[in-house]
């Protein structure tokens, strides 16, 4: 990731060759730093630095528009890219219109950047793995994890995202930060396992001791896991959990999946669909996300309210959609890796409960603790039917105490239904990428 | 452009430059990558993008402990920084290292290879693309039920050049083609999606443009949307335990997600388990325990021609090959790397390790992964022999536990099978089960006139991600007493815990058993053909 003006004057040279031979252009800069220490089975594997930083030019000429991305940031490199781009946009059909460049906009920024953690060494990450590992040996488990160090924009999937766009509209957005990611899982032999996970723009914002500890005493919690069958269950969702369920309903919030019909919020705003103690927005500013003020194409970010005391308030937008559907843009046009360019609420934020977790525990005459869910499906975008499995932390609540660890199941369940019979939350806290609480509910198991 | 001689020049700088700091085995992999989207959307282009980058991984091995640096669009002095760095990694790891690192030998190979393609998908104007797309979606568009209609295509190539310190240099050149559509159709209360000739982003192959034309797109987009509508009234896929038919596509979509990757060595050995999971298989199997049945033979092979998975050498430089995975039911190979192999006793490596891109270290990955043909004839021999089933068709979502021991499975479409006939279209498809039980209980595989080989980019592995394309072939199958649906009839009105039993307990609930005791095998018809059934 660079500096501010060093980043500033490299958009300014590539604009000016860019914007050559076309009507608009637009050219951002992504990507940074990723170092990572990965441990399995007590073992670390590879320790990884990547450096990867992209140019991504958009040309537009008589409302066509195409994009040209490189990683050669040289002047040849950039007048590579642009005369390509020029070509690939003279090769659009005329039909090909889009909804052309986003103005300049004002954002609201968020301190994300922390120099002690930019200065992070390969050692430090060693140190703080090797904490998990040590933990491991004294317990008897099975240390798998990781300790991640990013600067700029890159993400943890690898993408490089984007840290600073201008256009020939004359918008101009900076935004630097470092984020640190801590993950640990301890099995024991007979698949009981505990997780724990923090992520911070700070080091000194993570607490890996408190996360080992914390993986430790679930793996720690009886000795063989015993089956249930399957059934309705009252369960006490961790915030993992609750955040895992919900990064569906984020890639379901766009507005041109809601126009087309295959969202939640589809044919539904303004009507109730959850509780009314549900509040979902969606929030890059919150200081446990200290997200990006803006999108892949400048586009200030807001903060939207997805679901507000249980009433369906709106998608988020792209400028394209915002034009296409006469409505405010929201900032909300991502690179997915799997999916390219889509609307994405990628910040929520749901508003928890005056409960504690012993509350949530305490209310529970018979039922389930749920740590996390993995390996989270769509199965129906209306209804939002997810389904994944139970895993790092997975116990039989009996009169408020955990008694046994339970072999995982399946968890199927509508996410409309579940936000519909919220029975108590906790306080809000960082999980699975959103900021979310833990809460009780009735949950089917399979 | 890609410029060879400057490539090999930085990677024997990287190579070397590593082993005089210390390393004790080093490899370089320098790529030019290309890569071109172009995506439609409802009538608007909704993408045309265009991606080139080089860049350079270096992986250095350090009393025992890996060091891995990505330097982006490097020159000489980045990868002379690059080893020095990459040394300091491995050393820094080595200080907790409790098992050192070893690979087992596999001689170095000097070579060439390019992947056949026709005509260059790159090279293709982008106009054609872009009008290929946008009629497409006016036929999808055609009906006026058809809310969504997204066209893709994609066209990669990658340019290796690959150095190790033991005296390896290859240079290899991989192309691929990606192309496809979806229709989706609603009557303002439901949903429903038909996709061709696959779903996400289509088909996906080692191929150039000649996929666009082999792909008959524009033919069946009328089809796809009227089946896509025609779903919007179909009944709602009942549930319980039936015989289950897969088309050949969803066979190789349940082969790809329940079976595949749960060979791959650092899945099984556990070493993979933070960032991809780990396996039920273990190297115990090997040889003799069942996997599936007996009808059932699956084999990995990286030299398929137009496979997506295909290439010469893997980026470890250990030459492409075929592993025979599973054998009439039992376990007998794994996907492999030099240091799995090492850990687990085996001569060498079957050739598994790839990276999704040079900022990637490699892991050990799926290439082309099928289940042979067998006896069973084709898709309407097998209908023909089902008394009573489901068919489904076009696998368009899964979910694994975090070993691959259970599973859930959703497809586009489905049909009740009634006396040997398809008696009904059928909407919300799923089924579910226990992998191993799922794959034991396969009782008729398709024979050669029905196998299909496709490929996909959807593949993924690692943090950071790893997406890799991956081939996969099959027959259609038959499998019996299978869960249909997600969620058991009845289990919605199952008041608070009332269920709740143990291992042992009373009723009810619990384990299924995978395995019939005897007798005939619920809807299923007694077979004509012995030979089928082996």
């Amino acid at each position: 990731m660079r500096a501010k003006e060093e980043a500033f004057r490299i958009l300014e040279a590539a604009l000016s060759i860019a914007s050559t031979g076309v009507d608009e252009a637009e050219v951002s800069l992504g990507g940074g730093e990723l170092g990572m220490t990965s441990f399995g089975l007590n073992q670390l594997g590879p320790a990884i630095d990547h450096a990867h930083e992209v140019l991504a030019i958009r040309a537009s000429k008589d409302g066509r528009m195409c994009r040209v991305q490189t990683n050669d940031l040289s002047t040849s490199g950039i007048k590579e890219a642009a005369q390509e781009a020029r070509t690939k946009v003279d090769h659009l059909p005329a039909a090909a219109k889009g909804a052309g460049l986003p103005e300049p906009q004002s954002y609201e920024l968020t301190e994300a950047y922390d120099p002690e953690t930019d200065a992070t060494k390969t050692l430090d990450r060693t140190m703080l793995a090797s904490r998990a590992l040590m933990a491991a040996h004294k317990g008897d488990l099975y240390a798998s994890g990781l300790v991640a160090v990013r600067r700029g924009s890159v993400g943890l999937d690898g993408s490089p995202g984007t840290y600073a766009v201008a256009n020939t509209r004359g918008l101009l957005a900076y935004h630097p930060a470092t984020r640190v990611t801590y993950s640990v899982d301890m099995s024991r032999s007979g698949g009981l396992n505990g997780f724990a996970e923090d992520e911070s723009y700070s080091i000194s914002g993570i607490d890996p001791q408190q996360l080992v500890s914390t993986a430790v005493k679930k793996a720690s919690l009886g000795a063989e896991a015993q089956r249930i069958g399957p059934g309705v269950y009252t369960a006490v969702l961790e915030p993992a959990a609750v955040g895992a369920l919900m990064v569906y309903l984020g890639r379901t919030a766009g507005a041109a999946r809601m126009h087309a019909g295959a969202s939640f919020l589809s044919g539904r705003i303004g009507e109730k669909i959850a509780d009314a103690s549900v509040t979902i927005i969606d929030d890059y500013a919150h200081p446990l996300l200290r997200g990006t003020p803006f999108d892949v194409e400048g586009v200030a970010r807001m903060r939207v309210p997805i679901i507000e005391e249980g009433v369906a308030k709106g998608p988020v937008y792209s400028w394209d959609s915002a034009i296409r559907f006469e409505s405010q843009a929201t900032g909300h046009r991502v690179v997915d890796p799997y999916d390219g360019e889509v609307e994405h609420a990628q910040n929520l934020v749901m508003s928890g409960g005056d409960a504690t977790f012993s509350d949530l525990l305490g209310g529970v005459e018979s039922g389930v603790l749920i740590g996390r869910i993995t390996n989270v499906t769509l199965l129906d975008p209306r209804r939002l039917i997810v389904t994944g499995m139970t895993s790092g932390g997975f116990f039989l609540v009996d009169h408020g105490d955990l008694t046994v660890p339970l072999s995982n199941m399946r968890v199927t369940v509508s996410l409309l239904d579940l936000l519909a019979g919220i029975e108590g939350m906790t306080g809000s806290a960082w999980a699975e990428g959103s900021v979310v609480p833990a809460l009780r509910a009735q949950i089917p198991l399979t | 452009m890609f410029n060879h001689p400057f490539a090999l020049e930085l990677a024997y700088i990287a190579v070397e430059e590593a082993i005089r700091l210390g390393a004790s085995y080093a490899d370089a992999r320098y790529e030019y990558r290309q890569h071109e989207d172009v995506t439609t959307r409802n009538g608007a282009l909704h993408q045309a993008g265009a991606y080139t980058e080089r860049g350079l991984g270096l992986r250095v091995l350090v009393h025992g402990a890996w060091g891995y640096v990505g330097v982006s669009e490097p020159n000489r002095h980045d990868v002379a920084v690059s080893a020095r760095r990459a040394v300091e990694l491995a050393r820094a790891t080595a200080i907790v290292q409790e098992h050192p690192v070893a690979l087992v030998d596999n001689a170095p190979q000097r070579s060439i290879y390019r992947t056949q393609i026709k005509r260059d998908p790159l090279a293709v104007p982008l106009e054609d693309k872009v009008e290929l797309l946008f009629s497409i979606d006016e036929k999808l568009r055609k009906n006026d039920k058809i809310v969504l209609a997204e066209g893709s295509f994609s066209a990669h190539r990658q340019r290796k050049v690959f150095v190790s310190s033991e005296g390896a240099e290859l240079d290899q050149e991989l192309v691929y083609t990606g192309v496809g559509y979806r229709a989706g159709a609603s009557d303002g209360d439901d949903l429903q999606f038909r996709s061709f000739p696959a779903p996400g982003r289509g088909t996906f192959m080692g191929k150039g443009w000649e996929l666009v034309s082999e792909s008959a797109l524009l033919d069946n987009a009328e089809r796809v949307a009227e089946e896509a509508v025609a779903l919007l009234s179909a009944e709602a896929c009942p549930a319980g335990n039936m015989a289950l038919v897969l088309t050949a596509d969803t066979a190789a979509h349940q082969l790809r997600h329940t079976c595949a990757q749960l060979l791959e060595l650092d899945r099984v050995l556990g070493y993979a388990r933070s960032e991809s999971g780990g396996s039920i298989i273990t190297t115990d199997r090997l040889g003799s325990e069942k996997f599936a049945s007996d009808l059932v033979t699956i084999y990995a092979d990286a030299r398929e021609p137009g496979g997506a998975g295909t290439f010469g050498y893997d980026d470890e430089g250990v030459e492409a090959q075929r592993v025979d995975l599973v054998t009439d039911g039992r376990c007998t190979g794994f996907l492999s790397s030099r240091e799995s192999a090492f850990r687990v006793g085996l001569e060498r490596s079957q050739g598994s390790m790839r990276a999704a891109s040079w900022g990637h270290a490699p892991s050990v990955r799926v290439t082309n992964v099928s289940l042979a043909p067998g006896k069973g004839g084709d898709l309407d021999a097998i209908i023909s022999d089902t008394e009573d089933g489901i068919l489904m068709d076009t696998g368009s979502s899964f979910s694994t536990d975090g070993d691959g021991r259970t599973f859930v499975t959703t497809t586009e479409q489905a049909w009740r099978i009634k006396n040997g006939k398809r008696a009904g279209l059928l909407k919300n498809p799923s089924f579910s089960g226990d992998t191993l039980g799922v794959w034991q209980n396969v009782d008729v595989v398709g024979g050669q006139e029905a196998w299909q080989f496709s490929g996909s980019l959807d593949q993924t592995k690692g943090r950071p991600l790893q997406i890799v394309p991956v081939g996969h072939g099959a027959p259609p199958i038959r499998i019996s007493d299978v869960q249909i649906g997600v969620v058991p009839a009845g289990i919605a009105v199952v008041p608070n815990g009332e269920r709740i039993e143990t291992i042992g307990g009373k009723s009810g609930g619990g384990r299924r058993s995978s395995k019939r005791r005897g007798g005939k095998r619920r809807g299923t018809r007694k077979r004509t053909r012995k030979k089928d059934t082996k």
